[in-house]
Formats: structure tokens, C-alpha cells, sequence
């Protein structure tokens, strides 16, 4: 078997950090223009703060003057002009092959252009080699087609055999039978929970999950904070598990075998995190809002788009060698709450909700009819069926979240069933205003 | 029929595992070659060449990864076309984006109409014939049998034989099969399928769903492959 690199493209995932943001300076100079003449929100916006791209000379010039776009921006471009692409993009036939859509969780889905070959899968290929597939292996995808179609290019042109499952627990013995025959060494994506009913059905079927998964490399985990009961599990069946998120749309972003982060492929997309409420940039360390500006050709042009995540920014070399920025996700910044003066995120609940057994698949939200309330109101999914004792199941789980996060507590518990009924498929809205 | 394996490994290399149906059993894990793909993606643009949709025209393609070895091949074919792919799910939950899509982007053809679908577009309160108003539809055989009689939309076959693809043309006279690819015998009402040309895994009499008849009489589209109805 040949001997491949520990790293698809060293040269740029481990370059240098001024030969990187020279490349990012450069790449930022050549892309603006383009950006620009495609995508009519960035003209309307640029031209209401009278700032055109000749005016940007510099990495500083960019940061001092560029105006940002957030999701309402595009929102409103789409529905004021009747623009799918919310004013993103102007590309057209032939070049334009295909629309994909968000998941649409908090609201109707929102419109996804995209080329033959989009940066999404390029960029991905590298988190894909950092599993641990090589050419020649089978790789096990389970995946939602809205988005990006039948998106197995990422696989076939890096000679890896892709094995496609619908993203359903229904799908599960057939992944444990192909995991058996075909000895896959990577798995991608997975769900919380989707490892509750792997869980199930491993069970259900009598099989060893350490043999179920012997040849596994590396999981790819993603949509939500991986829960540290799953954690656990997969930890339990011999599995490395990575996590995964979108860099602001651009691409996407994953941890590395280090696990100190996910790594933000610089080359593709510049990241600045920034206080929400200056727009100023923050110190690496600092919690701040991620702002992302794509680096390269695309049919659409996301241009200091403010993605309102709350993200930690760390610029050091990481542990694996690379160079790029690793990000560690805090939250949405729209789904932040001070509870009595204390913020709370749907990340501080999660432990606390799946610690009960009852809650172990992790489905809550926080009801938010402001961003600052005098009570934490919760609604937490339980397996109604296996708890006869609803009543001490709430009280234990008001306590211990109180107990925790020193906040007031309500909790109102819901079938696992009904709350899954508030969103697509794949997960559910954390937070809700009512 | 053959008497022997219905599947025997062949010899091309595969590039993917494709998910086959096989009637009243588990569906099957099968390797699939890039040959495959490619023949595949050339059957499905013949046939969809017959509707004569002009490049730029929206299509909406409902599938699932599992369905990767048909509709991977549908979205090359459609790129080569300069169509413009938009997906969503042909389940029962994904049914809202499916309307959604309709209703901002107002595809012409909707590929991969299922009954899960049809049940979630009438759960959230649309009537699919309104929705499909104009279009052209291609709907399994059970999503097919459904909407048969419905007027208002041209209603064609898109039917998966197993391994193989049957697809109907603009002219609706039966789900076209790849003759190049496939030499299919209807045995006792019973579809059964053999590769001709080289493949990751060859059939030999694979068995696949119920057929009521083949016809080899010539289709006005001008394709040379034979049609099937269920």
C-alpha cells in the first residue's frame, strides 16, 4: 500500500504564518472585484457607506473601512428584489449548476448557489484526509442531500469509496453491515442522535460495536455540540471522533486529530473575530463574534458576513502542525440569554438536561421571549413512555440545573416525539421564543 | 432465469457502494464502477434530452444519499445539460422544502416524487396537483399509481429495476431501460436483469420487481432502449 503524507496540501496547511496572511492579503485583493461586480446586497451596502474595492489597498484598509452583511441583510435583499440568492450572487447558466438550502431549523430555508466545484468541497477533502481516508478506502457518508446534492466528489476524486446512507436511524444495520464487510476507515456525519439509536440498535441486533467498528480511523460529528453522554459512547466503542461546523457558509471547518479546535482553512476564507458591539477585532483568547470574508472564487460572494457566532480565536500552531486558526464555537449570539443578570448559553444546559436518563437524547430549548428574563424557562424532551415519574423528573432536573448555573429554573417537560415535531428532521431549534 | 449466484464480482473497479432494491428482501450493498456511473448519467440525459428544457431551466432532484448510484448520475447528467439542480428530500419531513422550492424557484420538471413526499405536502396543507401544476413530474411506481388521473402536470415513470434505471420519456409510453447496459427478461411477471458490458459486480438474472409487459416496438423519442411498465 503506498505511503501517504500525514497532510493532504502541507505545503498551505502547514505554512508559515506571514507567508499565510500574505496569501490571504493577496487572495483578498484579486476576489474583492470580483465579489463586488456579482453580488448586488455588496453593492448596495458598500455604496450606502461610500466605499468601493479600489479603495481597499491593504489588509488594514479592508478591516477600517469594509462593511459588514449579516443573514437579515440577505434575507431582505432576497425578499425586497425577489432574489434567491439574496443578492449573493448574479451567476447564471452554465455556470451556475445547482441551488442547495440551509436546513432550514430557525425559519424557511435559505437558497444555496453553487458551481460545478465549489470550495466547500475542496476545503472538505482536507477534514476528509485528516479522518484518516486514503485513496483506495471505503468511506461510510451518511448525509442530508438538501444541501449540497449527492456531494460525493469530495470522495471520488480523492480515489476513496464512498458508501452512502440517508441520514436515518432506519439505516442503521445496513451501516453496521456494510461497516463489517466493506471495513470502511471513516464515518461522516453522525448526530447525537444518531448515536443514541446506534446505541439501540447495536443492542437490538446483538452485535459488538468494538468489532462493528474496527476499521474506523475517524467520525465525523456535526449540526450541534457533540453531547458528552455520546461522547462518551463512542469513546466506549473504540471511536475518534471529530467535530464538525460551517465557517459562515463559506466552507466548512473540523477538528484535527489534536482536538484543540476546529481548524479554519485560512488559504479559503479570512476570520476575524470581533466585539459584537464595536466591530473592533478581539485579542486571540477573547470571546468575540466570527466574521468571515470567503478568499476565493465562488458563485456566491460572502463579504465580512457576520455570522453570530460566539467564537474563541487561537492563531498558535496547533498540536498537529498545521497553522491555521483553530476556533472554539461558544454559541449563536442571537441565542444568548441573561437570566438574572447571568448569561446562559444552550451549551450550559446540554450536560445537564442528557445526565437524566430519561433525557439522555438531549432535546431542549430554551424559551426566549427576551434576551434578558428573571427565570431560565426550559422545555426538556423525555422518553415519556420509560418514565412513569414525570413529576420528580422535572423537579430533579429544576434542581440541578439551578444547583449548576445559579439561575432560577422552570422546567416543562415534553415528549421526545412532540419536541421533535418543532423542526426538520435533524435537529430542533435550541431556542424558542416561546 | 440463471440458476446460479444472481451477483458475482466483476471486472471493473469499483468507486462507490451502491444501495440496489431487491423485492421482498434487505436491499443490497453493491460496489459500482466510474463506468457505471458514466453510462448511467449518458441513459438518463438521453432520455430527459426528449423533454427539450432549455439550459438554465430549474429542476428539482428529491433523493436521498442512499439512492447515490441513480441520482449521483442524475446530477452529472443534468450539469452536462446546464440544468439547474435543486434538492431537497423525497421524504414525508422534508415535504415544506419541496413547497418552498416550487414556490421561489418554480422548477420545471421534480425528479424523485415519492409517496412520503405526497403524504407531507398534504400534511402541511398543499395539494400536490396545485403544486405540480405545469410541471413535469417523475414519481416512483407508487408515488405514479397516486397521481395517475390527476390532470394538470404531465405525470412520467422513474423506476428503479434493481441495478438498473427505467425511465420514462416526453412521450410516456413506458419507462425506457438501458438496453446497452442491461439485457432484461420479464419471467412470470417478474423482472429479472443481466449485465452486458463490464462492471464492479456482474447480474446474472437479478431478480427485480413486477412487470407487466415489455415493449420493443420503436418509441417516437427515437431511443433505441425498450420500455417497461410495472
Amino acid at each position: 500500500m503506498a505511503e501517504y503524507s500525514r497532510y493532504l496540501d502541507e505545503q498551505v496547511e502547514c505554512m508559515p504564518r506571514p507567508a499565510l496572511e500574505a496569501l490571504q492579503a493577496e487572495r483578498l485583493r484579486s476576489s474583492l472585484p470580483h465579489a463586488f461586480a456579482q453580488a448586488g446586497l455588496l453593492r448596495q451596502v458598500w455604496g450606502a457607506k461610500g466605499v468601493h474595492p479600489r479603495d481597499i489597498r491593504s489588509m488594514a484598509d479592508f478591516q477600517a473601512l469594509a462593511p459588514f452583511i449579516d443573514k437579515d441583510d440577505i434575507r431582505v435583499y432576497r425578499d425586497r428584489h425577489d432574489d434567491p440568492a439574496g443578492g449573493l450572487s448574479n451567476v447564471k447558466p452554465p455556470l451556475l449548476k445547482g441551488i442547495g438550502f440551509t436546513s432550514g431549523t430557525t425559519g424557511d430555508p435559505t437558497p444555496v448557489p453553487r458551481a460545478a466545484r465549489t470550495p466547500y468541497d475542496t476545503a472538505t477533502q482536507r477534514d476528509i484526509w485528516e479522518l484518516g481516508a486514503r485513496p483506495g478506502d471505503y468511506a461510510c457518508r451518511v448525509m442530508f442531500t438538501f444541501r449540497y446534492g449527492q456531494s460525493l466528489n469530495r470522495f471520488l476524486h480523492l480515489g476513496v469509496k464512498p458508501i452512502p446512507f440517508e441520514l436515518s436511524a432506519r439505516e442503521l444495520p445496513r451501516l453496521f453491515k456494510a461497516s463489517l464487510q466493506y471495513r470502511p476507515t471513516t464515518l461522516s456525519l453522525v448526530s447525537n442522535g444518531l448515536i443514541l439509536a446506534m446505541e439501540e440498535t447495536l443492542d437490538r441486533l446483538k452485535l459488538d460495536p468494538l468489532d462493528v467498528f474496527a476499521s474506523y480511523r475517524g467520525v465525523l460529528f456535526g449540526g450541534e455540540p457533540l453531547g458528552g453522554r455520546q461522547r462518551a459512547l463512542a469513546r466506549d466503542w473504540g471511536l475518534d471522533m471529530f467535530e464538525t461546523t460551517s465557517l459562515g457558509d463559506v466552507i466548512g471547518t473540523s477538528d484535527c486529530r489534536a482536538h484543540q479546535g476546529f481548524h479554519a482553512w485560512e488559504d479559503y476564507a479570512l476570520v476575524e473575530c470581533l466585539d459584537p458591539e464595536t466591530g473592533q477585532p478581539v485579542a486571540d483568547g477573547e470571546i468575540g463574534e466570527m466574521v468571515v470574508t470567503s478568499l476565493v472564487p465562488d458563485v456566491t460572494s460572502l463579504v465580512r458576513f457576520r455570522t453570530d457566532d460566539l467564537i474563541v480565536l487561537d492563531r498558535s500552531r496547533c498540536a498537529c502542525g498545521r497553522t491555521h486558526a483553530r476556533i472554539r464555537l461558544l454559541g449563536r449570539r442571537g441565542d444568548q440569554m441573561l437570566v438574572a443578570g447571568k448569561s446562559v448559553m444552550p451549551r450550559d444546559v446540554w450536560p445537564l438536561v442528557e445526565a437524566e436518563t430519561a433525557c439522555r437524547a438531549g432535546l431542549f430549548q430554551l424559551i426566549r421571549p427576551a434576551r434578558q428574563v428573571d427565570i431560565l424557562r426550559l422545555r426538556v424532551g423525555y422518553e415519556a413512555k420509560a418514565c412513569p415519574f414525570a413529576e420528580a423528573l422535572r423537579q430533579r432536573l429544576s434542581h440541578s440545573i439551578e444547583a449548576v448555573l445559579q439561575v432560577p429554573v422552570m422546567v416543562e417537560l415534553v415528549d421526545n416525539a412532540d419536541l421533535l415535531r418543532q423542526g426538520p428532521p435533524h435537529k430542533i431549534p435550541r431556542v424558542t421564543k416561546q | 432465469m440463471t440458476d446460479h449466484s444472481p451477483v458475482t464480482p466483476g471486472a471493473s473497479e469499483p468507486v462507490l457502494v451502491g444501495r440496489y432494491l431487491v423485492p421482498g428482501h434487505d436491499n443490497e450493498l453493491l460496489p459500482v464502477s466510474q463506468r457505471e456511473l458514466v453510462a448511467t448519467a449518458h441513459f438518463i440525459q438521453d432520455v430527459l434530452e426528449s423533454f427539450a428544457f432549455p439550459m438554465g431551466t430549474p429542476i428539482l432532484v428529491a433523493s436521498t444519499m442512499d439512492q447515490a448510484a441513480h441520482f449521483y448520475p442524475l446530477e452529472q447528467a443534468a450539469m452536462v445539460m446546464n440544468l439547474v439542480v435543486c434538492n431537497a428530500e423525497p421524504t414525508f419531513f422534508d415535504a415544506n422544502r419541496v413547497e418552498s422550492i416550487i414556490r421561489r424557484l418554480d422548477p420545471r420538471a421534480i425528479i424523485g416524487v415519492s409517496v412520503p413526499m405526497l403524504e407531507g405536502l398534504m400534511a402541511s396543507g398543499h395539494a400536490p396537483d396545485i403544486l405540480f401544476a405545469g410541471r413535469v413530474i417523475f414519481a416512483d411506481p407508487a408515488a405514479h399509481a397516486q397521481l395517475a388521473g390527476k390532470a394538470g402536470f404531465i405525470l412520467r415513470l422513474w423506476m428503479e429495476v434493481g441495478p438498473a434505471l427505467a425511465i420514462e420519456c416526453n412521450h410516456g409510453r413506458g419507462a425506457h431501460i438501458d438496453d446497452r447496459e442491461w439485457l432484461l427478461e420479464v419471467v412470470e411477471g417478474r423482472a429479472h436483469l443481466t449485465s452486458r458490458l463490464p462492471r464492479a459486480c456482474d447480474f446474472h438474472g437479478w431478480p427485480g420487481p413486477g412487470m407487466s409487459g415489455l415493449d420493443a416496438a420503436a418509441c417516437p423519442c427515437g431511443l433505441a432502449h425498450r420500455r417497461v411498465k410495472p
